[in-house]
């Protein structure tokens, strides 16, 4: 049984129906790509699942029934949605964004551990630590949501355009670490992003998300193959 | 000089007390973005528990801390009736129902226990001391030290505890602070119990240097306000030291400025507010948050 399972989800905003009966499923330490163009439903999808936006259908976590949750109580089942737009605490300082990335956990000296190891991970992060996170550029901001998703400790990494903003080079590096990070600790990760080239290079699975609709499913070696999506998405 | 020295204390002690109020204003603005209008009023419905509880036969002590717990309790549940269903709605929605909640809490006080005034026993006695050669209150030191301890206590909760942290989160952004699985709802409830409380620590206070009756807090109220936007709203350090700079330049004017005396020695603060605010909009801590695009 897979970690993540999905069934016939909508969504809508008011009278606007944004996802149309998708189907999908993550298994335990699978990295799974949502790909598509803007506007298809990518974001809606992690809404949807963070008990964002009114939905119906079947979602599944870990074998329960997680439909319709509040969005704290996603959290504290493990997902860790890092928003689009990052979600940062701009007058809290670096450490802090992290500590309240933690702020379910019970198990302090294991937090402090993950702290520790986030600064491994990203060391300009450890750099700044006292400064607030407003400070930081688009790409150290981009690290700390990630990492603020790691300190979590989550059963499931939810990843909304993380490339947003950032240079092809930045977007290339962090998704290099992030691929490193994941592989390290087994983590699961569902990735949504419109570079879909380094997000299949990173992603095991893939769906292809149009109108609202899943248009194509595969293993990403395949997907990365396909005539169309390489016309659409890949530059020919 | 002992005299100059009398009067900037009893200026810092009252200042204190505006300060008390103040920094409930200020909580509840940094996390609801709402100025509680009924501020004032719960605190005064706080007093009125504690002298009530005093008549009963419990010491002033007692009575006092269990106010506090009452308030605290009070203040959450407020939230958690009152202001909760329109959380999330225009700000302006929001003033208006504390404003509804002034106007209920002060007629529901004079209901209960009727429109004339009582005295209030101070926790501090009325004796005095003596200090480096110069003799102060009592009373006045012990309002200062209660302040003080109230400040480091809010400082250590909100700096170095999980839950603070929490609660600041819950303040600068809620959706932010929900997908890390803080139940904003609870924050706001917690907030607005630290407030009551604080509001009813200053109803106490100052309820013996009046008299105790339902507008005990409308003057405080105004001072409060000033000590907020004088400090900046969204500064809980601001909130102490316009407390302070206003109970002392009230306290020196009246006492200094031979025309102004005691009715006219509100207008000094005001004064000072009015020109501090033309410099600086924000007020002497208040911040613009720092961003970079």
């Amino acid at each position: 049984m897979s970690l993540l399972e999905v069934q016939g989800l909508c969504a809508s905003y008011g009278p606007v129906r944004v996802l149309e009966d998708i189907d999908f499923a993550v298994d335990e330490g699978q990295k799974v790509a949502i790909l598509g163009p803007n506007g298809a439903g990518k974001t809606t999808t992690l809404r949807a699942l963070s008990g964002m936006v009114s939905t119906r259908g079947r979602v599944s976590f870990d074998g329960r029934d997680v439909a319709g949750r509040p969005t704290a109580a996603m959290a504290r089942l493990g997902v860790a949605h890092v928003p689009e737009g990052r979600g940062t605490f701009e007058s809290l300082s670096v450490e802090e964004n992290l500590r309240v990335g933690a702020y379910i956990r019970r198990d302090g000296a294991a937090v402090k551990e993950d702290l520790a190891r986030c600064y491994g991970w990203f060391p300009r992060l450890e750099e700044r630590r006292g400064q607030s996170a407003g400070s930081l550029s688009g790409g150290e901001q981009q690290m700390l949501a990630l990492a603020r998703g790691l300190m979590l400790r989550p059963r499931l990494l939810m990843l909304d355009e993380p490339s947003l903003g950032l240079s092809p080079k930045l977007t290339r590096e962090l998704f290099g670490r992030l691929g490193r990070i994941a592989d390290e600790e087994g983590m699961t990760v569902l990735v949504v992003e419109q570079n879909a080239n380094l997000a299949l290079e990173f992603a095991d699975y893939a769906y292809v998300l149009e109108a609202g609709r899943i248009a194509l499913s595969g293993a990403a070696a395949e997907v990365i193959e396909d005539p169309g999506v390489r016309r659409s998405y890949l530059g020919g | 000089m002992e005299r100059f020295i009398q009067v900037v204390v009893d200026g810092i002690a009252t200042g204190s007390i505006y300060a008390a109020l103040a920094l409930a204003l200020v909580l509840i603005f940094r996390s609801t973005g709402v100025v509680n209008f009924a501020q004032g009023e719960m605190a005064m419905f706080s007093t009125f528990i504690a002298w009530g509880l005093h008549e009963g036969g419990l010491s002033i002590g007692a009575a006092i801390a269990c106010t506090l717990v009452i308030s605290f309790v009070a203040g959450m549940v407020i939230e958690r009736v009152v202001i909760r269903p329109f959380e999330g709605g225009q700000e302006l929605t929001l003033v208006i129902v504390t404003l509804g909640l002034f106007i209920l809490l002060n007629s529901l006080a004079g209901w209960i226990w009727g429109f004339g005034n009582r005295g209030f026993p101070s926790v501090f006695g009325d004796g005095a001391t003596e200090v480096a050669g110069v003799r102060l209150s009592v009373e006045s030191l012990g309002i200062v030290a209660v302040l003080l301890a109230v400040v480091g206590l809010l400082f250590l909760l909100f700096q170095r505890t999980k839950i603070g942290l929490a609660m600041r989160a819950a303040a600068l952004s809620p959706a932010s602070s929900q997908l890390v699985g803080i139940r904003v709802g609870r924050m706001l409830m917690l907030g607005w119990g630290l407030a009551a409380m604080l509001g009813a620590l200053a109803g106490v206070l100052v309820a013996p240097r009046l008299f105790l009756d339902v507008n005990l807090m409308g003057g405080v109220l105004i001072y409060a306000f000033a000590a907020a936007a004088l400090g900046g709203f969204d500064s809980p350090l601001g909130a102490v030291v316009g407390g302070w700079v206003i109970g002392v330049s009230e306290n020196l004017a009246g006492t200094y400025v031979d025309f102004i005396g005691a009715d006219l020695k509100i207008l000094v603060p005001l004064g000072i507010i009015f020109v501090v605010l033309m410099v600086r909009p924000t007020g002497l801590f208040g911040t613009h948050e720092v961003a970079r695009a």
